[in-house]
């Protein structure tokens, strides 16, 4: 009991120290790796804990003070199962829930693509005939709009798409797609959405300096993310104007322009699949660890369904 | 960002904006087209309507010794994006506030025009 009781307070911990960092100023992959760390942990935290309500808790009997009873067919152990079993059941919904989002905003970013796209624009993007001011990266290709390539002039124009296919080249979107999962489970506990939010940050400041590896005058690059933080579509999740605008801006003119240029590291981009694998399995489990607490519960003897001689 | 970046920014969009009015044209055309502010060298008109082309917005044919332009995206397409969404994101109160003032700005020509097109759009549905 002590030793789980430590390992707690120790994931705990883990968990809310990130919050404490300030990690603008660390390299931008470092940081991205601390923020998906997190959500792994709060999402294993979240499973464990309904684990725990599941398997543990009807153990050790906290609803015996008010009494056996029965009610017709149902009995007080029918009602305490079905409300130990909660918690795991909004966990599946909350996962079942943010698969569907992702799901959604797939097939958003499809139909914008089917709807607006009008041909290939520069460096083999594709060009939405809409006038609002976008560009993201969506899979593996650039969407840019019209109202981005009319606004914009060429040095900007450039740097946006620079940054894009840093998130492309680094293959961001096997993180956010980890992340996203993870804060789907993690739902419940407190600071999830800031730590989702401080992923995205990271992921777009990493493709900042992959832009400024090529060469891209990071004001320019800040004008064009301010130009597009303007523009009110609803975005991709990694577009230009994406994260806190002003935070972004700031650390890129802060930025040392001769640092190394950043790459997809093996250890960042291994955490992605360990986070889905651990989080499924830990979500498809579930279901067996709330089979094993009803045995557990009637192999201890606790009757479970009601008979007539009961309910006289 | 910068000055010339801005000014850069805003010809394009006067050029789009003239090669919307007059459909397609060659340089001197859509020089002629754009407001005199903007009336720069015949050179400066040319550079952006071949960066425009590049971009994908344009495409060009040649017509004689030069080439005729022509948008490949509608003014139609260009603004009603943004006003779909705009009205897609807001209240059905809103919604029906903000449609009514833009049909109360229509002149009655534009007013038949657009009960000739409510009336196909809901011939599918029947």
């Amino acid at each position: 009991m002590t030793a789980l009781l430590v390992a707690a307070a120790l994931a705990v911990c883990a968990i809310a120290l990130p919050h404490a960092l300030r990690l603008d100023h660390a390299p931008a992959g470092f940081a991205a790796a601390i923020w998906l760390s997190a959500l792994l942990l709060r999402a294993l935290a979240s499973i464990g804990a309904v684990v725990a309500i599941e398997v543990y808790l009807p153990v050790t009997g906290p609803l015996e003070p008010f009494g056996a009873w029965c009610a017709g067919a149902l009995s007080s152990h029918t009602l305490t199962d079905a409300l130990f079993a909660l918690p795991a059941l909004v966990l599946a919904g909350s996962l079942v829930a943010g698969i569907v989002a992702l799901v959604r905003a797939h097939r958003h970013v499809d139909a914008l693509v089917r709807e607006y796209a009008v041909g290939t624009g520069p460096d083999g993007s594709v060009v939405l005939g809409d006038g609002e001011l976008l560009i993201a990266a969506a899979g593996p290709r650039v969407l840019v709009s019209a109202g981005a390539l009319v606004t914009l002039d060429d040095a900007e124009l450039r740097a946006g798409l620079e940054h894009e296919r840093g998130h492309i080249v680094l293959r961001h979107r096997y993180l956010l797609i980890a992340g996203e999962l993870a804060r789907a489970v993690a739902r419940f506990v407190p600071g999830t959405s800031a730590a989702a939010r401080e992923l995205t940050f990271a992921l777009e400041r990493h493709a900042d300096l992959y832009a400024l590896s090529r060469r891209h005058d990071p004001a320019v690059l800040a004008s064009a993310i301010c130009k597009t933080a303007r523009g009110s579509l609803r975005a991709p999740a990694l577009s230009l104007g994406g994260g806190v605008v002003a935070r972004r801006a700031r650390l890129l003119l802060e930025a040392d322009p001769e640092a190394k240029p950043p790459r997809a590291h093996p250890g960042l981009f291994a955490l992605a699949p360990l986070m889905v694998a651990l989080v499924l399995v830990g979500a498809l489990a579930l279901p067996f660890a709330a089979h094993a607490g009803y045995h557990e519960k009637h192999r201890l003897g606790t009757p479970h369904t009601c008979h007539a001689s009961d309910a006289a | 960002m910068t000055d010339s970046g801005s000014i850069q920014g805003e010809l394009q969009g006067q050029v789009m904006a003239a090669l919307w009015r007059v459909g397609s044209g060659t340089v001197e055309q859509v020089r002629e087209e754009l407001p005199p502010r903007y009336q720069g060298a015949y050179n400066t008109v040319q550079t952006v309507l071949n960066r425009l082309t590049t971009r994908g917005l344009l495409e060009r044919e040649r017509e004689g010794r030069g080439y005729v332009y022509r948008p490949k995206v509608t003014e139609a397409e260009y603004l009603s994006g943004s006003i779909r969404r705009t009205l897609a994101g807001a209240s059905s109160g809103a919604r029906q506030a903000a449609l009514a003032s833009i049909i109360g700005g229509l002149r009655p020509d534009e007013l038949s025009e657009l009960e000739e097109l409510a009336r196909e759009a809901r011939e599918p549905r029947k």
